[in-house]
Formats: structure tokens, C-alpha cells, sequence
């Protein structure tokens, strides 16, 4: 799940990223995004204070937080230990 | 409507530092004929504004630096005005209940109240102009909310300067400290909690108060836009303590009419307002700034000259020409420095993906404040050395053309400003 607003630059800097691992991981992993201006919801309940941050969830309880530009070598590694 | 919600807590801002400005010296340190308790000498008076003047500059990029870190629930601006703006409006009110029994325990008392006024004056301020940037989604918008915030700065202004004086004359310093500063608690609450700002904020390596300054001072547009305004603040403030001699010295008139001089400046600068909106979004902001201080300059030099025009023109008339002519570019003073500063923040934002608008404000109220100091220690040299009254003015006469001379030597600086620059790499951040 990807927390994002417009105004964000490292957010927009992230997008593709995100949408690259969305192909790739295709039928294994969902991917998601949150705009936190529009959907205020998440970002109470898992207490998101900065973005882009991105949640990893499995079986519906939140297993992963990571904040800030990541690569996507790093990424690709925190995915492949849930699948 | 955003302009009004934003733009009125502009009249707490402008509202309490006039005040202050205007009346703590005379309420302490009154004038022998007027045959009020003397509460301190005034070299004292003088010496407790200087403290609280050097906590107010010192504290501006310190407060910036606060802010543009903080990881409050409530954002990174809103928090600053909401808790405040209750300390800022108790110590100002506190300024007019001298307490001590003695001039040094009353110098003392002065000089913690004056402190912790303006500690949290800016607290509150800072915070709340570091805040134009993030609401305003474009240019004209960045034009709108400063526009908004000129008119409030003006009713501020006018608050201050005529609701004061009733106030004082009907009631007392103690009245007049409460209901000012009830108004100036007022407009900052409407701003602090109508206003929404974003809750959240871009990830990000907190930096060090070093490097948030070293940042700034390296954002080059930056650098020429404040010498110009260093220089136009110069030019400014020593005009506007030049104006009640040039009313009474150059025009012969009483001091009474300081105020209706200043209000025809005012009322006409107000009226321009919507022009100078309409010039900067079609030319930008440089080209109109230059031309509102290349006119302002103009404007200074000739009140060297009222009283002085040929032809059978009554002074009074020289004087409010003149002075209505500072109308137009009084209206770019007011409005487009702020969002200017608002735009060179979006810049640094695009070439160092960090937000720190609020050291920005900190570190422009640093230089300004002490630049403001300065003129008036030069305007002060100047009036001595050359003379202050009818018989001898060429103190009065010549101050103007001097702070016109600041004001050109802003011009100059600002024709290196690379405008094109900023508007082309701001593009690419705002949405």
C-alpha cells in the first residue's frame, strides 16, 4: 500500500517504481495506492506522519513500514520474503 | 474564502508591533510637558527595546528552523500559531502593567516582558508566514494570498494607530493592552483554526540548524532578492520615521496631521492593490517590483522638495500629492515581497527536495530587523547633524532623497534577480 499526495515529490519520484513491482509481482502480490488527501482513513489508523511510506500487509495485519524514496532492489527484497 | 482566513491573522501581526513601537517609550518615559508619572528613564526604556529586538532577530531563524522540523500532530505551522498566540497576547498585555518598586526592578520587569513579547511574536509569526507557500497552489494564488495579507496588514495598521490613541485617551494603557491585544488573539485564532494545513509531510533526513542556514544562503536568487529588500527596508523604515518631521518641520503643520499624511498614503496604496495583483500575474513579480521601487525612489527624492514647488500650490497640497503618489508603489512594498519569498521557497524545495519555508521567513526577519535598526541609527545621525526644525531643515529635507538613494541601490540589486530561472524550476514542483 502506497500513502501519496500530489504535492509530493518524492511521491511522484516513487510511482513508477511502484507500478513497475506492480507488474512483476502480478497475481502474487496487490498492490495499492492511498492518496491520504482524498482517503484520510489508513493514515489515522496506522499512524502514517510523512510521505510516500509504503505498508506491506499479509492476512490483513501490517508486516512491513518503510518511509522514504526507496531502490528497488531493496524493495524487491522485503517482497520476496512474503511470497 | 482561503485569502481572508490566512490573510486576517496579518492583523495580529501588524497590529501588536506597532502598538508596541508606538507607545512603550512614551508610556514609560512620557514627555515632561505632558505631566504623566515618568515609570523609567528613557535610555533605559531604549536599552529594555534593544534586548527584546535582539531576542526577536535572534530567535527568527531559530523559530524557522523549529518549525520547518517539527513533527507535530498537527502539522508544522498550525501548532506554533495555536499555542502562542495565548503567551504572545498575555505578554503584550503585561508591557502596560509596569511592576517594580524601583527603576532597575522596573527595567528588569520591561525588559523580561519586552523579551518574551517578542520571543513569542515570533513564535507565532514566523510559523504563520512560512505557511503562504504550502497553501498557495500557483502563482496567482501565491499573489492573491499576499494581497490578502497587505489588506490586513493595513487594517492592522490603522487599528493600531488610531484605535490605540482612542483607546489610551478614553480609557488607559491597561484598557488599550487588553482589547489590542483580545483583537490581535483574535485574528491570529481565526487563522490557527480555520486555516488547514497538511498533516503530513514529505519523508526526510531531519538536517541540522547549520545546514538549513547554509542551504539558505546558498539559493542564489535568494541572496539578490534580500540585499534588494535589505536595501528597500532601509529606505522604508527611514522614511517612516522621517514623515512626522516632514509633516511638521517641511509642511508646518501640527502633529495631528502625521496621521491623515500617512492615511492618504494608505487609503490610495489600498486602492492599487488590485492593480499591482493583475501586473505581477501578467509580467511577474521582478519586473513590477522594479518598477514599484524604481517610482518609490522617485516618490522619496521629491518630498525633499515639498514646500518648495513653484507657483502659489499650498504646502498642504505639495505634501499629499507627494504622498499619495507613494500610494502605487507602497501597494508592491506590501504585497509582493511575501510572495516572492513564497515562490524562492518552492525554488529551494526544487533543487533540494526539502520543504524549510519557515527558515527562509527566519532568516529575511534577521536581516530585515537589524537592517531596520540601522537606518534608524543613520535617519537619527542624519536629523542631528543636519538639523530638525523650521529654521533649520536640511536634516528633514534631504532624508528623503536618501532613503530614496537605498531604495534605487535596491533596484540595481534586484535587476540581477534571474526570474526566469526561479518560475522555469518552480514548475516542475507545483502542481
Amino acid at each position: 500500500m502506497d500513502f501519496w499526495a500530489v504535492w509530493c515529490s518524492p511521491c511522484r519520484q516513487i510511482a513508477p517504481l511502484f507500478a513497475e513491482l506492480s507488474r512483476e509481482y502480478q497475481g502474487k502480490i496487490k498492490f495499492v495506492k492511498v492518496n491520504v488527501d482524498q482517503v484520510t482513513e489508513p493514515v489515522g489508523r496506522y499512524g502514517i506522519m510523512s510521505i510516500p511510506t509504503l505498508m506491506l500487509f499479509k492476512d490483513g495485519r501490517p508486516m512491513e513500514t518503510i518511509v522514504g524514496l526507496q531502490q528497488k532492489a531493496g524493495l524487491k527484497e522485503v517482497l520476496d520474503k512474503y511470497i | 474564502m482561503l485569502g481572508v482566513r490566512y490573510g486576517v491573522g496579518y492583523v495580529g501581526v501588524a497590529l501588536l508591533t506597532q502598538v508596541v513601537v508606538q507607545w512603550v517609550t512614551y508610556f514609560y518615559a512620557p514627555p515632561a510637558e505632558r505631566g504623566l508619572a515618568a515609570l523609567l528613564p528613557i535610555a533605559l526604556v531604549g536599552l529594555a527595546m534593544v534586548i527584546g529586538r535582539i531576542i526577536d532577530a535572534v530567535a527568527d531563524p531559530l523559530v524557522g528552523f523549529w518549525s520547518d522540523n517539527s513533527r507535530f500532530q498537527g502539522g508544522r505551522r498550525l501548532p506554533f500559531i495555536k499555542y502562542g498566540m495565548v503567551p504572545l497576547a498575555l505578554s503584550f498585555f503585561l508591557v502596560w502593567i509596569p511592576l517594580g518598586g524601583s527603576d532597575t526592578l522596573r527595567f528588569f520587569y520591561l525588559a523580561f516582558v519586552l523579551s518574551s513579547f517578542f520571543f513569542f511574536y515570533t513564535v507565532v509569526v514566523a510559523p504563520y508566514l512560512a505557511l503562504l507557500p504550502e497553501l498557495a497552489g500557483d502563482h496567482s494564488e501565491r499573489t492573491r494570498l499576499s494581497a490578502w495579507q497587505a489588506g490586513f496588514n493595513i487594517a492592522g495598521l490603522a487599528i493600531a494607530m488610531v484605535g490605540s490613541a482612542w483607546l489610551i485617551e478614553t480609557f488607559n494603557f491597561k484598557i488599550m493592552g487588553l482589547v489590542l491585544g483580545l483583537v490581535a488573539l483574535a485574528s491570529f485564532a481565526i487563522t490557527g483554526f480555520t486555516v488547514k494545513e497538511r498533516r503530513l509531510q514529505e519523508a526526510g533526513e531531519p538536517e541540522s540548524l547549520w545546514v538549513s542556514t547554509a542551504l539558505t544562503f546558498r539559493n542564489k536568487p535568494f541572496l539578490f532578492y534580500l540585499a534588494a529588500q535589505l536595501l528597500l527596508w532601509f529606505g522604508f523604515n527611514m522614511t517612516m520615521i522621517a514623515v512626522p518631521y516632514v509633516v511638521t518641520v517641511l509642511m508646518v503643520m501640527d502633529e495631528g496631521a502625521v496621521g491623515l499624511v500617512l492615511g492618504v498614503a494608505l487609503l490610495i496604496s489600498v486602492l492599487c492593490f488590485p492593480l499591482i495583483v493583475v501586473l505581477s500575474n501578467r509580467y511577474g513579480y521582478k519586473k513590477v517590483l522594479l518598477l514599484t521601487m524604481t517610482l518609490q525612489a522617485l516618490v522619496l527624492g521629491a518630498l525633499g522638495f515639498v514646500g518648495l514647488w513653484p507657483g502659489n500650490i499650498p504646502i498642504l497640497w505639495q505634501g499629499l500629492i507627494t504622498v499619495g503618489l507613494a500610494g502605487f508603489p507602497l501597494a508592491g512594498f506590501f504585497i509582493i515581497p511575501n510572495a516572492m519569498l513564497a515562490e524562492l521557497t518552492d525554488y529551494d524545495y526544487a533543487l533540494t527536495g526539502k520543504r524549510r519555508e519557515a527558515i527562509y521567513f527566519g532568516v529575511q526577519g534577521l536581516i530585515l530587523k537589524s537592517a531596520i535598526g540601522l537606518s534608524s541609527l543613520v535617519l537619527t545621525f542624519v536629523l542631528e547633524r543636519y538639523g530638525f526644525s523650521v529654521a533649520q531643515p536640511l536634516g528633514v529635507r534631504i532624508s528623503g532623497p536618501l532613503a530614496g538613494f537605498f531604495v534605487l541601490a535596491g533596484v540595481a540589486v534586484l535587476l540581477f534577480y534571474p526570474q526566469d530561472l526561479v518560475t522555469e524550476k518552480i514548475k516542475a514542483v507545483k502542481i
